[in-house]
């Protein structure tokens, strides 16, 4: 490795561990990295800066958090609960699946694990600990469970690689249907495993017909929302960025005139804090396209492809390989700017080893997803810590055997690719 | 008196923050929910509805940066806080300078991208917005994002002199 | 097969060049108008004998077009080749190669290219912003490549079209009745697969080589203007060269485009022989259709004649035998 690429990187690791927010971090790197190995000046990058926001593949970043601001300003997530509960929450760690379904379903409308820790975490994990589930499984469930929020699709890590690979962003989105149900299904195995295994410990009642049928009237309008994002996005109708807007009217409207759980002079405040919620999002964009265009300067991911390509020669171990690599980025990244960074890397070399884009695209995400709960920058680890006043240490080792049974689906879809691609196909998305 | 400057810009900018990301995003959202209802039922699209939302983004995130320094909510790695956690307060010095120096950094250049713009007359192609507005967001963003970040520093200076004399 | 990640490096060492020039373009080099970069970089480190090298950076790999082209007015990049299309953010004049059934050949283009006094005026476009042109490269000329096949401007009607960032082109739609959306060309295949679009207003030539017949899959070629690469530099830059440095680089720049615009007529029959064998259809609008095109688009003539200059728009009119 040259002297300079190392400066950039003690550069870049400096700043983001003395905790300069992660967009200035990029692009504090970017503008050493132009005034010391190139001859550009530095409005480039303030153009770059500029121009990076104005890009309508972003506009359906904004639209799916204002989606979930309203659905968790409102009453919509608490009546997914409660619905996921009447389903499935008599089984043995029945509580547990409730969460782990409801994580999915707030997934399937929400496009950002934060948003979803916070909105299922925040209420699942004190109902656990108080229906005698140990801490360290309903903290362990709940860092891990709400992955799904990226996993599942609508996902901004999917939006963003769309958006650099080109590829159809509904075709994409179909991919993730298929890990986030084989996730949900290993993680409510677990947890049915687990609640067989200490016997002390009692389920709620089986519940009658009719009190499913009473959640499932109660959430019904709520329910509908994924429906009409993904039949929307599923028949043609809609464009997921369309979709994006629909659900956010859709929503709006079932909790201002159907639910009636939230009041006209609360839609400001969701608005407000939904774009600034984006902002911070969506500057790391930014700053990942400065830091990107110091890197193709330098003529970087090409020099990586090649190496990569000169050293690997079997696909298989090209895949292995990059989802350790993307496993252990993801421990020290940020999903935004690792989509970011990386993708350019390693879209050049998916031909050479006849890799599909679209099923690369669905790795990273979930190599990614896991990131959220890997240590040291883990940032699911952070927010359920800090609502259980744990450290570091303790969430991590809670989440251990969850992050576990995800990789194990995320190994499967990597060695069959058709698992994931069959239904984007079906469909009629063009993924070849 | 520094204190007081401070918080009634405080009040102005947040009324101005608030109002611009609420309009912002409601002229967004109503415009593209609209351009979705003509394409479905008349065949028809707006043709300047793209282009406003694009702007729309950048409006947002730069004005919407601002916010997320008032509320400290701009995305962080904190892990080496978690793992030595008397390094706090050095660390969050080190956040707050590059955010200052970002903001200056950004409003110089930003003037000068502006002021290119003036000189060559563009414009965006649909609306004929001339480019020089848009672009003085950046400026804006950084003139608001240093003095919210001055703001955070002197509420943290007085919260700890205070907490000492207590002591 | 071998990733062609090295296949435009140069074969020499550059790092004793005297003189370095950044050079850059946002479309694929497949294209040989924009190839023809590669060339003038190998042609000028020849003919300078090693003294200037000419670093060509295509891709969009520095941003959007208009985007490169501030960078080039701020003098972060020496040179461009930029679209005629997005000249005219800066050099209003420019708009004259997309005026509608102007100059809409080969022939045409060959004809204004060797009217000296004609020519050398649209080049010096920019020049009051301190850029100057030398000469042309050509990427084919403008048609539609649609989702759903169009054989009448019924048809056009009913087609959510991408036209480029460029007033021209935008006014021309207008006056068609037509339905544009304005956005960069690197957002094009999303906008394109989510069909945020339905068609481009593009040449054959880009929408073959950049695959966007993958998803569109019908092409009309209305022909209504020839798409140019303009080769344009800043001009203090040039100025900073030795008088005789200067002269070996415009005559290698106007060898090497001349040789480059003849490439491109072949290449348009190759893409469409290419185009139609991998399904692509191609659908021709009647005569009556495209004169009412030609009808209607007069008025981008007239609106535009102010900014190009009126007097020598007309002169270009009648040397190219343009009527309304
Ligand atoms: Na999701
Ligand atoms: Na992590």
């Amino acid at each position: 490795m040259e002297l300079s690429y190392l400066i950039i990187l003690l550069v870049l690791l400096g700043c983001m561990a003395a905790t300069v927010p992660v967009f200035l971090c990029l692009f504090f790197t970017a503008v050493i990295g132009f005034l010391a190995f190139t001859d550009l000046p530095l409005l480039v990058l303030a153009q770059s800066l500029f121009r990076s926001m104005d890009k309508f593949a972003l506009v359906v970043v904004l639209f799916f958090i204002l989606c979930g601001n309203i659905m968790t300003s409102g009453s919509i997530v608490t009546k997914l609960i409660r619905f996921a509960n009447a389903v499935v929450g008599w089984l043995p760690g029945g509580l547990a699946m409730a969460g782990i379904l409801a994580c999915g379903m707030f997934g399937a409308i929400s496009g950002s694990t934060v948003a979803t820790v916070v909105a299922i975490g925040g209420f699942m994990i004190p109902a656990l600990v108080e229906n005698k589930y140990e801490e360290k499984f309903a903290l362990g469930c709940m860092t891990a469970a709400p992955n799904l929020g990226v996993i599942v699709p609508p996902s901004i890590s999917m939006i963003l690689y769309s958006m650099i690979s080109a590829v159809s962003l509904e075709g994409l989105f179909l991919t993730g249907f298929v890990p986030g149900i084989l996730i949900m299904a290993g993680m409510c195995a677990y947890s049915f495993i687990w609640a067989l295994r200490n016997p002390g410990f009692v389920s709620a009642p089986k519940p009658t017909w009719i009190e499913v049928g009473k959640a499932f009237r109660e959430g019904f309008w709520a329910l509908m929302l994924p429906v009409i994002i993904f039949g929307g996005i599923f028949s043609g109708a809609f464009t997921a960025n369309e979709a994006a807007v629909v659900a956010c009217v859709y929503a709006l409207v079932v909790e201002l005139f159907i639910h009636k759980s939230m009041k006209f002079s609360q839609v400001k405040g969701v608005m407000v804090n939904s774009a600034v919620t984006s902002a911070t999002l969506l500057i790391i964009v930014a700053g990942a396209t400065c830091f990107g265009r110091y890197l193709t300067m330098e003529a970087i991911p090409a020099k990586i492809s090649e190496a990569v390509v000169a050293s690997i020669s079997q696909p298989w171990l090209f895949l292995l390989t990059t989802n350790i690599l993307l496993l252990a980025i993801g421990m020290f990244m940020d999903i935004i700017s690792a989509t970011l960074i990386l993708g350019p890397i390693f879209l050049p070399m998916l031909d050479y080893y006849g890799i599909n884009a679209v099923h690369f695209g669905l790795l990273m995400t979930v190599n990614l997803a896991i990131g959220y709960c890997t240590p040291p920058l883990g940032v699911s680890l952070y927010i359920t810590g800090a609502l259980t006043n744990r450290d570091l240490l303790f969430t991590s080792k809670a989440v251990m055997p969850w992050i576990l049974i995800q990789i194990t689906v995320l190994i499967i879809m990597t060695y069959l690719p058709d698992a994931v691609l069959w239904l984007p196909r079906m469909v009629g998305w063009s993924v070849d | 008196m520094f204190g007081r400057i401070l918080n009634s810009l405080d009040k102005a900018m947040s009324w101005f923050e608030e109002w611009t990301l609420y309009l912002a995003v409601m002229v967004g959202l109503l415009s593209l929910f609209i351009n979705v209802i003509l394409r479905y039922f008349f065949h028809y699209a707006l043709a300047w509805s793209e282009e406003l939302i694009r702007e729309i983004i950048i409006l947002t995130t730069f004005i919407g940066l601002s916010t997320a320094v008032k509320n400290g909510s701009m995305i962080t790695i904190d892990a080496a806080v978690q793992l030595i956690p008397r390094l706090r307060k050095t660390f969050a010095y080190c956040s707050h300078i590059a955010v200052l120096i970002f903001a200056i950094l950004i409003a110089k250049l930003g003037y000068e991208m502006a002021l290119m713009q003036a000189r060559t007359f563009q414009k965006t192609i649909i609306l004929e917005i001339p480019l020089v507005i848009l672009y003085c967001i950046l400026p804006l963003m950084g003139v608001m994002m240093f003095i919210r970040t001055i703001q955070v520093l002197y509420k943290s200076y007085m919260e700890e002199k205070s907490a000492k004399r207590e002591e | 097969k071998k990733p062609s990640l090295a296949k435009w490096k140069a074969n020499f060492d550059y790092s004793g060049a005297k003189y370095k020039i950044k050079v850059s373009n946002v479309s694929h080099p497949a294209i040989k108008g924009v190839f023809a970069g590669f060339a003038i970089r190998d042609a000028l480190w020849k003919a300078t004998k090693g003294q200037i090298y000419f670093e060509y950076i295509p891709f969009s790999m520095l941003g959007g077009e208009v985007e490169v082209l501030n960078q080039l007015q701020m003098g972060a990049i020496q040179g461009m080749a930029v679209s005629s299309v997005a000249s005219t953010n800066l050099g209003p004049r420019m708009g004259l190669v997309n005026l509608p059934f102007l100059i809409n050949s080969y022939e045409k283009m060959d004809k204004f290219a060797g009217n000296k006094k004609l020519y050398q005026y649209f080049l010096d476009g920019m020049k009051h912003q301190g850029i100057m042109g030398l000469d042309v490269t050509a990427y084919g000329r403008y048609g539609w490549a649609t989702t759903i096949p169009v054989k009448t401007i019924a048809d056009a009607k009913k087609v959510k079209f991408r036209i480029a960032e460029a007033a021209v082109n935008k006014l021309l739609y207008k006056s068609w009745g037509f339905n544009p959306v304005v956005m960069p060309w690197p957002d094009v295949p999303t906008a394109l697969k989510q069909g945020v679009i339905t068609g481009l207003d593009h040449t054959l030539i880009v929408s073959y080589l950049t695959k966007k017949f993958e998803v569109a899959k019908n092409y009309t070629p209305v022909n209504y203007a020839q798409g140019l690469f303009i080769w344009i530099f800043n001009e203090a830059w040039f100025k900073s060269l030795p008088e005789d440095l200067q002269k070996i680089f415009v005559k290698t720049i106007h060898e090497v485009c001349a040789d480059y615009r003849n490439k491109c007529k072949t290449q348009e029959e190759d893409a469409a022989a290419g185009a139609k064998k991998s399904g692509v259809k191609f659908w021709d609008l009647s005569e009556a259709d495209l004169g009412t095109l030609k009808k209607e688009g007069n008025k981008v003539h007239e609106e535009f004649a102010d900014q190009i200059g009126a007097e020598y728009l007309k002169e270009v009119q009648k040397f190219l035998g343009y009527s309304e």
